[in-house]
């Protein structure tokens, strides 16, 4: 796949739209990319250098993914930061590297046979007790003292900026990118530090200028305006897209206990909570953050939580409240692999069923999965307008590798995200209480808020009558039933569709969901340049269940694929269940771990080989 | 004591409840048992808004889950009726939303001291502004006679025929532990009283315990009006911030239980002090159009 390990980023200048077109429906050759990976010890420094080397990236103008990997500790154990720089864009994260920055000999021994031939590692052989002579011949080892030079400008923690200035020079990158994107990333801090860590880059680069003059195959540098990224791009994760996504959808009301990959949406709201006057609360449990999310949305403010599984699971009980009572509530439930405990900084898309099943009783609820940053920020917007237009609560599914893997996205059009409300209660005169839970009028009648007059009613957690009164009558009963649970008809009518993406009647039809929508993408793009047509249906909007439009994708399909982050193929039965139709082969994976795209390239050219 | 002697009939409150300015009763009639403490908090809770010239839109009421929890369609006031042991979030939920709002809060023992009592010493130890009315019985009602977490050691049950081996939760003297301003116990058999000290509880500015000694006349057989009135002293006055070990000494006898207002000290209610309710209630900051294009600076 790869010819050859030299870069032609100039080419990409030429593009014009036809070549464009091209890229987008194959014939591209993909050594336009460049994988760099930096690995160490936790309290290195490996996720801010990742991230600047990242920001060196766009300002070049180049598109990026970027992922970090880490165990559940503050001190120690084996950190890394993946980064993928593409002159197309890019959505995942890459199996094979061309550049490993090893800050201790862990990473070596870790990651050295994921380098292409011909790949770099750079390390500080002075620190090092690997030998050289065991290792493989067809990667290049630059030394770079980084410890040495890291002393004349604050010590051993500067190792980290050492480095990457180190590699800026390997890449010929103008250096001045490089102080652009620390600019960024040393923001809000002193003058001082940001001079100290210039100052230790430099050191990094002109020593690796000074050594290494020649035979360096790699080239990142400043891409044409036409063919580059613009300053209206963002660099972010899910998280921070679903965050602004919040902000921008109208939530005042933010309640959370720290859990991973949430935790962020927490900190993030409470930073800027004064800003945009929003009220966030760090509950004693899970079970007191929805409950007071429940308590804030019935008082008529928009509102949110974010957790992952171990705190769904104490939120169960609330869910249906929210149900019962008609409450809007937007729920995130960011998925880590467990049960129990897990694995709390992997990644799996191991809930879905959970989160469709999640309580007792049958009740309407709607999920959705976003795939890509877009997404996060878009369907968030949506979630909050649902929420409140049907009454129910909105799942927001993601996982770790979506919240926490950085990309480069366009600007979000604000335009695009309008607050939608439906019609506000007018108060009254009246001393009698209002049937906010009518059988007669619309499907949902207006929801006073408390301190309105003329709006007296009661949400109840018991089954109740249309005041919201306590009810046990059968034919009330039903009634509520069909109330209720009649919401997830009037919302199909309205359900976001899911779209074919990649060739018309290609060979190899994928099914996915949420995060793998990335490698997906990505895998299209890698399987067109082997001649192999794919195309896939990701599904974001997934309850209520997109019947027509799956049943069409699974029945008109060849090599129908289903690639799911997870064991048993949770989406997969879902579709069996809707659709009636087995998916024939499936791609599955719980190692803690997304999927590469090359995986996947890998599992259809078996499935059309041997078909 | 003074009171054993005199017959056991419910203390009626001076003034009518239905003669009030608002009608605070709904369609539906009570289901409580005949004789049952529940109906004291309900005259008794009726009249402290009266008192207090409330209207019922500008009262929130949230009920627990249990024969407490029933009450929540007999008071016409807005409502939420929540899930057991899990009032207290919901309550700290929509003061945070509308702090021009009265709110209210009605538990059960189980409810609110045994699921519940999590949330119990955190909404302590925040004092939001919540008027806390729990029904202490010593067992579950609705469920039909278990051992609560307040019965006495030794108490038996369908669920303890032994007698409970554990000591019980004692909540005033958790209260005053956990940083609570208003700490207080009333009897359901004493509208007045009971009336009076929810009153007081509304009216302070901060985190109020009610207590309410209120007898299930169907399951528990051992803490009848006629025990509870044997029990029970009352108090002359609170201790303030000044005698916090007093009042704790107090909340610690065992034996004869004081009723009344025990604990009392001004502290800014969390609702005061979150900086973004200064400017008044969330309920009414504007949505419409949130601009959020200066943050897309932070994500370049």
């Amino acid at each position: 796949m790869r010819k050859s390990a030299k870069w032609h980023w100039k080419r990409s200048s030429s593009l014009d739209l036809c070549d464009k077109l091209k890229l987008i429906l194959g014939g591209r050759n993909l050594s336009e990319e460049l994988v760099w990976r930096i690995g160490g010890e936790a309290g290195m420094g490996i996720k801010a250098i990742g991230a600047t080397f990242a920001r060196m990236c766009t300002a070049a103008g180049y598109h990026v993914f970027d992922e970090a990997e880490y165990p559940s500790l503050i001190r120690g154990g084996h950190n890394t930061h993946q980064v993928v720089a593409s002159t197309v864009a890019v959505h995942a994260g890459r199996e094979k590297i061309d550049v490993l920055v090893a800050l201790n000999d862990e990473t070596i021994t870790r990651h050295v046979q994921e380098l292409f031939p011909k790949g770099g590692v750079v390390f500080d052989q002075a620190r090092s007790k690997i030998d050289l002579q065991t290792q493989r011949s067809d990667v290049t080892f630059y030394d770079v003292p980084f410890v040495e030079l890291a002393a004349q400008y604050g010590g051993d923690l500067m190792r980290n900026t050492v480095s990457l200035g180190a590699t800026a020079a390997l890449f010929d990158t103008d250096f001045r990118l490089l102080t652009e994107a620390l600019k960024i990333t040393f923001k809000g801090k002193s003058a001082q530090i940001l001079k100290q860590n210039a100052l230790a880059a430099q050191s990094g680069y002109e020593y690796v200028r000074r050594k290494y003059p020649q035979h360096i195959p790699w080239k990142l540098i400043r891409q044409p305006a036409e063919s580059s990224l613009t300053h209206r791009h963002l660099y972010l994760t899910g998280n921070d897209a679903l965050a602004l996504g919040a902000l921008r959808g109208g939530m005042s009301f933010y309640a959370a206990y720290p859990m991973t990959p949430t935790s962020a949406l927490l900190e993030f709201f409470a930073e800027h909570a004064p800003r945009f006057g929003l009220v966030v609360k760090h509950a004693e449990d899970e079970i007191a953050v929805i409950n007071m999310a429940l308590g804030a949305s019935y008082a008529g403010v928009r509102s949110m939580i974010a957790t992952s599984g171990g705190g769904f699971s104490l939120m169960v009980e609330a869910l249906g409240l929210a149900a019962m009572t008609e409450t809007p509530l937007v729920i995130n439930l960011g998925q880590r692999p467990g049960p129990a405990t897990g694995l709390p900084t992997w990644t799996e898309q191991g809930d879905l069923l959970f989160a469709l099943h999640a309580a007792q009783g049958d009740f309407p609820r709607f999920i959705v999965a976003p795939g890509d940053m877009n997404e996060c920020f878009f369907e968030t917007v949506r979630a909050f307008n649902l929420a409140e237009k049907y009454e129910v609560p909105v799942i927001i599914l993601t996982d770790k590798y979506i919240a926490e893997s950085h990309h480069d996205t366009p600007e979000f059009s604000l335009e695009e995200a309008a607050v939608m409300r439906p019609p506000a209660f007018v108060s009254s005169s009246s001393d009698e209480p209002y049937e906010r839970y009518s059988l007669h009028s619309a499907q949902t009648s207006t929801r006073p808020f408390p301190g309105t007059k003329g709006g007296i009613y009661v949400a109840n957690s018991d089954e109740h009558d249309e005041v919201g009164y306590s009810e046990e009558d059968a034919t009330i009963r039903t009634a509520m039933m069909q109330r209720r649970l009649g919401k997830l008809t009037a919302f199909e009518k309205e359900l976001p569709q899911p779209v074919v993406e990649g060739e018309p009647n290609a060979q190899v039809n994928i099914l996915c969901w949420g995060s793998t929508k990335g490698p997906v993408r990505d895998a299209i793009r890698l399987l067109a340049e082997k001649k192999i047509s794919a195309n896939f249906l990701n599904i974001t909007w997934m309850y209520p269940f997109p019947e027509a439009a799956v049943a069409e994708f699974v029945h008109n399909a060849h090599h129908l694929v289903l690639v799911e982050n997870n064991y048993s193929g949770q989406f997969g039965s879902l579709v069996q269940l809707h659709t009636g139709k087995k998916i024939p082969y499936r791609l599955l994976k719980y190692s803690g771990r997304q999927f590469y795209p090359e995986e996947i390239v890998r599992k259809i050219e078996e499935i059309v080989t041997h078909a | 004591m003074p009171n054993a002697q005199k017959p056991l009939t419910i203390i009626a409150p001076k003034t009518a409840v239905k003669g009030g300015k608002q009608n605070w009763n709904t369609r539906v009639f009570p289901t409580w048992c005949a004789g049952c403490g529940d109906w004291g908090v309900w005259a008794a809770l009726k009249q402290a808004l009266t008192n207090l010239g409330k209207k019922p839109e500008e009262v929130v009421i949230v009920y627990g889950v249990g024969c407490s929890g029933n009450m929540t369609s007999f008071v016409n006031t807005y409502a939420f009726h929540g899930l057991h042991g899990r009032a207290l979030p919901v309550a700290e939920g929509i003061k945070l939303a509308n702090n021009k709002l009265t709110v209210i809060v009605v538990a059960g023992d189980g409810d609110g001291y045994g699921i519940g009592v999590g949330h119990f010493i955190h909404a302590l130890r925040r004092n939001f502004d919540l008027t806390y009315i729990v029904h202490n019985n010593a067992v579950y009602g609705l469920t039909t006679g278990q051992t609560s977490p307040t019965a006495l050691k030794g108490f038996k049950s369908k669920s303890t025929p032994e007698g409970v081996i554990e000591e019980p939760v004692n909540p005033l003297a958790l209260a005053i532990a956990t940083g609570a301003t208003f700490v207080s116990r009333s009897q359901a058999a004493d509208i007045p009283h009971l009336a009076q000290t929810i009153e007081a509880g509304i009216k302070h500015n901060g985190f109020s315990l009610v207590d309410v000694f209120q007898h299930c006349a169907t399951f528990n057989k051992v803490n009848t009006v006629q025990w509870y009135r044997e029990h029970a002293y009352k108090l002359e006055k609170p201790f303030g911030p000044q005698e916090k070990t007093k009042a704790m000494g107090k909340a610690l006898e065992t034996g004869r239980y004081p009723v009344g207002v025990l604990y009392h000290e001004e502290r800014p209610a969390y609702d005061d002090e979150v900086t973004e309710l200064k400017k008044g209630p969330l309920v009414e900051r504007d949505i419409s159009n949130v601009d959020i294009t200066p943050l897309f600076d932070e994500f370049r």
